[in-house]
């Protein structure tokens, strides 16, 4: 059952007590017992009380009963809440209160005048003088704690509906005299008055306080005059270790300002003064145009320097300001004490409205610049939002926040409706909140710096810095910070960037660690940042705390420039444990990872993990030193090698060792593969980009058995022309010679890895590195001590390679090292077989690429803007298509073609002039090795046109990445300017996507090499997969290609 | 089929305070209110009228009457000229109840009440002992709602009310 969530309940019983009149009074509410009670001597005499109680205690007591009468009260009442407890004297004209609270006790007698004493007792003589003196109540008030517990007793002492304000100066003191004056004609001192100065009725209070030293002070409650009206006038003194201090405090109002109250302060003592002035306005006073001015004050004092402090708030159309200052003047120079700016939300159309009066239209689509507050993600909105009642909105505030360093007193707290919402002030804070129409609250952008505590108007000054808001720039990027320091919590920060992509810069969650998502959202509800995170929107998240309670950092987040350039990193410190993951990559070749995990008290728990991969395939880096004794080797080899035959078997096992490109690429394949494996259902595009990046990288492949092609003709021209020894002039020989010289040259690295493993027992470093060079492939894989890597890293590494590479190079250098030939499988094809499979390879490229650029434009032209990870997929396209670039550059880098072609040229024309070669059957290897570089040198001009052709398709596809952009910005414009955001319809998005698959890759080809997107089941599933989950159809001509019979068996790659 | 609704409304009288109760049946659940009308001085009964009602009730329905012979006998200890039963005066101020079910099994149901009653025990403490102490009147007060109209009716005894205390 719903009903209030506890029970109330109250119990009152009247009855008597010996006779007088008792009462008690118990109370449960909201979960808190009050109980008060109260008996009324009614006059009775303490003979006769006692009398009742015992006959015999009468007898007893009867001598002395008479002078103890004055000890009976006329009434005693004790209340009882939330351990504060009050008793309650009332003693002839006498009140006296008692309350305590834990170790703190605060009394307050008061003592109502009479002219005539009723009694002869000591203190009705001194109510007589005092009375005669015109004092028409006198109070005496102690307090042992911090504060009096006076407000409260006061009520009753002081009688139904007086206050007790004291003047802040006394609350300090301990011992408390307070008398209230009434000069009528009928005192002394008022009968003096009138002679002396003709003042009829004056009334002041007048208080005296004694702690450590003496303070004398007066109220002196004004008359309403017709110009000026003021409220109350404080005139005071004191005396204080030497130190004589004169001040005075009042308020007035001026008829001329209505709804202006100014309050006055004034002290002057021996050490220095000071004077403030604070206007506080309930209604903003028009200034000019759209200006107006609110509350105001301003200080000037004089003690170790010259003082100025001031605060102000201004109003200019929508926006409103808050500035203060405080500075201070010595002969040092000038520092500042104080510095605090808060302001509403501003955007660029706002602000010009504000200046001019006016919208401006269209000028919504040149906000590029947005200063917001910090808005609070508690769920709870204001209920009842009608009502604006401060207390309401203080009461809400205070349940739905969870940090109390945030909770509001409602005495300190100013609340102003403001446009469409309601602005708080936090008076003891000084900190500016802007509560919506929604029943949402925020802190507004502000800047708090203070170096000293203060008091400045109504505002409380604490020492300590805070500084919060949010900046959104081209309504892209948004950044969000909060900065606290102060003595009490320490250091708060935190900062969010909020993910976004300028296309050459991305910023965003890391995406690193065990938990994805922004673990900020794990943090507890009592945490101060937990109260601003928002759990739909991921970014770069910053965030410390250092108190003395809790110390913890926590950084998360991920930079990727121009597509290439990639720092992620998340450091988590809470409870000393260190977690630390920090990824860096450049390209998709080369990243490291690093990885920590310990105990920062003891870091022999520890486990710390590095780990660097520089993939090489693809480029051609030279080791400077290693190549360097390769060159030397190879050198000594040259002259080792007397015969051509044997540099030719040389030559053709460097070409060879492009096998295993081959190898390489099959890797690629396979992380294409995993990539598709990971994609989630309404990522239906990944599998048909990765399948254009596997299609590409199949190319690539072709390329490779093309390359080798080219070069293996020249090298059996060269090999025919050996064979024919002496038949053959010297030239072409000289000129083969040097052809195959590139190819014995043919160098380039696959790959560099260096991994550390770093814990208290071990301590060690791998290194690897993979190249081709002398037809071989080098992998060394060597592990390095820690003592030699901290003593010279650089020396440890290149030693040990050297070490191991030293065996391969003194074989060379004796002629006995052998290369790894045919270690890898491969096919064989005819020339004419590379020609057709390369030109079908270019038509491949062609239709990976138009479809590429046709699936995201259909995307952008549904949803208005590009699938989220179309960049990436270009990219990666873009770098295998790149890849076939490679390798087809590496078949024109296989021999010294235009030497061979000399050579070739040489030997036809020898051929030419000797008579007897039509009929020397010895020649017709060397004829037929001819005819076949010449058509390799037709292959040769494909794969030189090849590597154009992919150059213009990677150019292609970067053309299309800008236009994707031009079109997300114009769309994003139009939805600005319609002030919606059109949802795209996906169902529909996904069925172009496939018809355009199809278009691109009709279901009817069959190739072996080449992968066929149409064909493979993965994709059609994935299809599926999105369009069931959005409950949509595939069109007619989609079920149509699905069941239509194809020739041919296909073999899923996927 | 058209959906039943049906609602009962009903005037009666309880410790001498006007009543008014409603019940009332929705498709799916109900509804059941019970508030004072307008009063007229409720001067309340005593607990000698109250025994005596329910004797009267008990022989209308059982045809014989209800046995109060042990509260008579408690009280015989104490008896004086007059009947203290007759000395114990009972007044409801308030008695509100509310319960709505709407018949959902996951949805909660509302039930609201606040009850104050009034009891005058003046001369119920024995005469010896009324010389030390006397209880002359108790109030007792239970509730769970919020509604403003209901507790200002209720008019619950206030600590300042009472006491020259301090508002709490």
């Amino acid at each position: 059952m719903k009903g209030k969530n506890y029970i109330s309940c109250n119990l009152t019983v009247e009855g008597t007590v010996l006779s007088m009149p008792a009462q008690l009074f118990l109370e449960m509410e909201h979960q808190q017992i009050c109980l008060a009670g109260s008996v009324t001597t009614d006059n009775i005499q303490l003979k006769k009380l006692v009398g009742k109680i015992s006959k015999e205690a009468e007898k007893l007591l009867a001598p002395c009963m008479d002078k103890l009468e004055f000890l009976l009260p006329e009434k005693v009442s004790f209340y009882y809440k939330t351990n504060q407890c009050v008793l309650c004297f009332c003693l002839g004209e006498k009140k006296v209160a008692l309350s305590w609270q834990g170790k703190e006790v605060s009394l307050l007698c008061g003592i109502q005048t009479a002219a005539k004493p009723k009694k002869n007792g000591i203190d009705d003589y001194i109510s007589m003088i005092a009375g005669e003196l015109g004092v028409k109540e006198l109070f005496f008030a102690f307090q042992s704690g911090k504060t009096y517990g006076l407000s409260k007793m006061a009520e009753y002492v002081l009688g139904e509906g007086k206050k007790w304000e004291l003047p802040s100066p006394l609350l300090s003191y301990k011992l408390l005299f307070y008398g209230a004056f009434s000069f009528s004609q009928d005192t002394v001192i008022g009968k003096a008055l009138d002679a002396l100065f003709k003042i009829k009725n004056v009334q002041l209070d007048l208080f005296v306080a004694v702690d450590n030293g003496v303070m004398g002070m007066v109220r002196i409650p004004m008359r309403a005059g017709d110009a000026v009206k003021a409220k109350e006038l404080y005139i005071g003194l004191e005396i204080k270790q030497e130190k004589v201090r004169f001040m005075l405090r009042g308020s007035f109002e001026i008829s001329l300002l209505q709804g202006v109250e100014f309050q006055v302060g004034c002290e002057l003592s021996n050490q220095g003064f000071f004077i403030e002035a604070f206007a506080k306005m309930s209604q903003p006073k028009h200034l000019f145009h759209t200006f107006s001015i609110g509350d105001t004050c301003l200080s000037i004092g004089y003690s170790n320097g010259l003082s100025f402090q001031m605060f102000s708030n201004l109003y200019m159309g929508k926006i409103k300001m808050f500035g203060a200052l405080g500075i201070t003047v010595v002969l040092e120079g000038m520092t500042i004490d104080l510095l605090s700016a808060a302001v509403t939300d501003v955007t660029l159309p706002v602000f010009v409205e504000s200046v001019l009066g006016k919208p401006i239209s269209g000028l919504e689509e040149f906000d590029f610049i947005q200063l917001l507050g910090l808005p609070f993600q508690h769920k709870d909105t204001l209920p009842n939002s009608s009502n604006l009642d401060k207390e309401h909105i203080v009461s809400w505030f205070n349940n739905a926040i969870t940090e109390k360093s945030f909770a509001l007193d409602a005495a300190k707290v100013q609340t102003e409706p403001f446009l469409d919402g309601v602005i708080i002030v936090d008076k003891k804070r000084m900190r500016h909140y802007f509560l919506n129409k929604q029943g949402k609250v925020q802190l507004q952008a502000q800047f708090y710096y203070a170096v000293k505590d203060m008091s400045l108007g109504d505002y409380t000054i604490t020492k300590g810095i805070f500084l919060c808001g949010t900046i959104r720039l081209f309504q892209k990027i948004e950044i969000q910070a909060l900065f606290s320091l102060s003595e009490e919590a320490g250091v708060i920060a935190y900062a969010c960037v909020r993910n976004f992509d300028l296309g050459f810069l991305k910023i965003s969650a890391s995406g690193l660690g065990a938990g994805k998502d922004n673990p900020l959202k794990q943090l507890p509800a009592t945490s101060v940042v937990r109260q601003f995170v928002n759990d739909n929107e991921k970014g770069a998240v910053f965030f410390l705390r250092a108190g003395k309670s809790e110390t913890s950092f926590y950084f998360d987040g991920k930079l990727v420039l121009l597509g290439l350039f990639e720092m992620a990193a998340r450091i988590l410190y809470t409870k000393g444990l260190i977690a630390v993951d920090v990824r860096f990559a450049l390209g998709s070749s080369i990243w490291a990872v690093l990885q920590l995990k310990a105990n920062y008290q003891s870091f022999s728990s520890g486990q710390f993990s590095f780990r660097l991969v520089i993939d090489c395939t693809g480029l051609e880096k030279n080791l400077r030193q290693v190549q360097k004794k390769i060159d030397d080797a190879i050198n000594q080899l040259r002259d080792k090698i007397n015969s051509a035959k044997r540099k030719l078997t040389e030559a053709q096992r460097h070409v060879d060792e492009l096998y295993g490109e081959i190898n390489s690429l099959d890797r690629k394949i396979e992380n294409c593969k995993n990539d598709i494996r990971k994609a989630k259902w309404y990522q239906f595009w990944i599998p048909i980009a990765k399948g254009a990046e596997i299609a590409a990288y199949e190319v690539a492949k072709v390329g490779i058995y093309a390359a080798i092609g080219v070069a293996k003709a020249a090298l059996e021209v060269a090999k025919q022309v050996v064979a024919l020894g002496g038949k053959i002039g010297e030239g072409v020989l000289k000129a083969v010679n040097a052809a195959i010289d590139v190819t014995l040259n043919l160098f380039f690295v696959r790959y560099i890895s260096l991994e550390a493993n770093l814990s208290s027992t071990t301590k060690n470093f791998k290194a690897e590195i993979e190249f081709v060079a002398l037809g071989k492939t080098y992998h060394y894989k060597t592990e390095i001590g820690h003592t030699a890597l901290a003593k010279d890293p650089a020396a440890a590494l290149g030693d040990n390679m050297s070490k191991t590479m030293e065996g391969d190079l003194k074989n060379i250098e004796n002629g006995s090292f052998k290369s790894n030939r045919r270690r890898y499988q491969h096919q064989e094809y005819t020339i004419a077989q590379h020609k057709e499979r390369l030109e079908a390879g270019m038509q491949q490229l062609d239709a990976c690429t138009r479809m590429m650029c046709k699936m995201q434009k259909a995307y952008v032209k549904e949803c208005k803007t590009p699938m989220a990870e179309y960049q990436e997929m270009n990219v990666a396209y873009q770098q295998a298509v790149n890849q076939v670039a490679g390798v087809l550059e590496v078949a024109d880098r296989t021999t010294d073609f235009e030497t061979m072609n000399q050579a070739v040229s040489m030997l036809e024309q020898e051929m030419q002039e000797k008579k007897d070669v039509v009929r020397d059957t010895s020649y017709m290897p060397v004829k037929e090795a001819v005819t076949d570089y010449k058509e390799a040198l037709d292959l040769l001009k494909m794969i030189q046109e090849g590597m154009e052709h992919t150059e213009q398709q990677a150019a292609e596809m970067e053309k299309h990445s800008k236009q994707i952009e031009k079109q997300e910005a114009n769309y994003r414009k139009e939805c600005v300017k319609q002030g919606v955001m059109p949802e795209g319809d996906m169902v529909k998005v996904i069925n172009n996507t496939e018809e355009i698959m199809y278009q691109e890759f009709p279901v009817t080809r069959n190739r072996k090499e080449f992968i066929n997107l149409s064909r493979e089941k993965l994709i059609h599933q994935y299809l599926d997969h999105a369009r069931d989950e959005l409950q949509g159809e595939p069109t007619e001509n989609i079920k149509k290609m699905r069941t239509r019979a194809v020739k041919g068996k296909y073999e899923n790659r996927l | 089929m058209e959906n039943l609704n049906a609602a009962i409304g009903l005037d009666f009288s309880l410790i001498g305070t006007k009543l008014h109760a409603l019940y009332k049946k929705e498709t799916k659940g109900y509804k059941i209110l019970l508030i004072p009308s307008i009063q007229e001085e409720c001067e309340g009964i005593t607990v000698g009228d109250l025994i005596n009602d329910i004797k009267k009730l008990s022989k209308g329905v059982t045809g014989t009457e209800a046995d109060t012979s042990e509260i008579d006998n408690a009280l015989s200890s104490v008896k004086q000229e007059e009947s203290p039963l007759d000395k114990i005066k009972i007044v409801l101020n308030m008695a509100y109840l509310y319960i709505a079910d709407d018949g959902e099994e996951k949805s909660e149901k509302i039930m609201e009440f606040a009850f104050n009653l009034n009891i005058t025990t003046e001369g119920l403490i024995p005469k010896e002992i009324q010389g030390i102490v006397d209880v002359q009147h108790i109030g007792i007060a239970v509730w769970n709602t919020n509604r403003k109209q209901i507790l200002d009716k209720m008019t619950i005894a206030k600590i300042e009310d009472y006491l020259e205390l301090p508002a709490k």
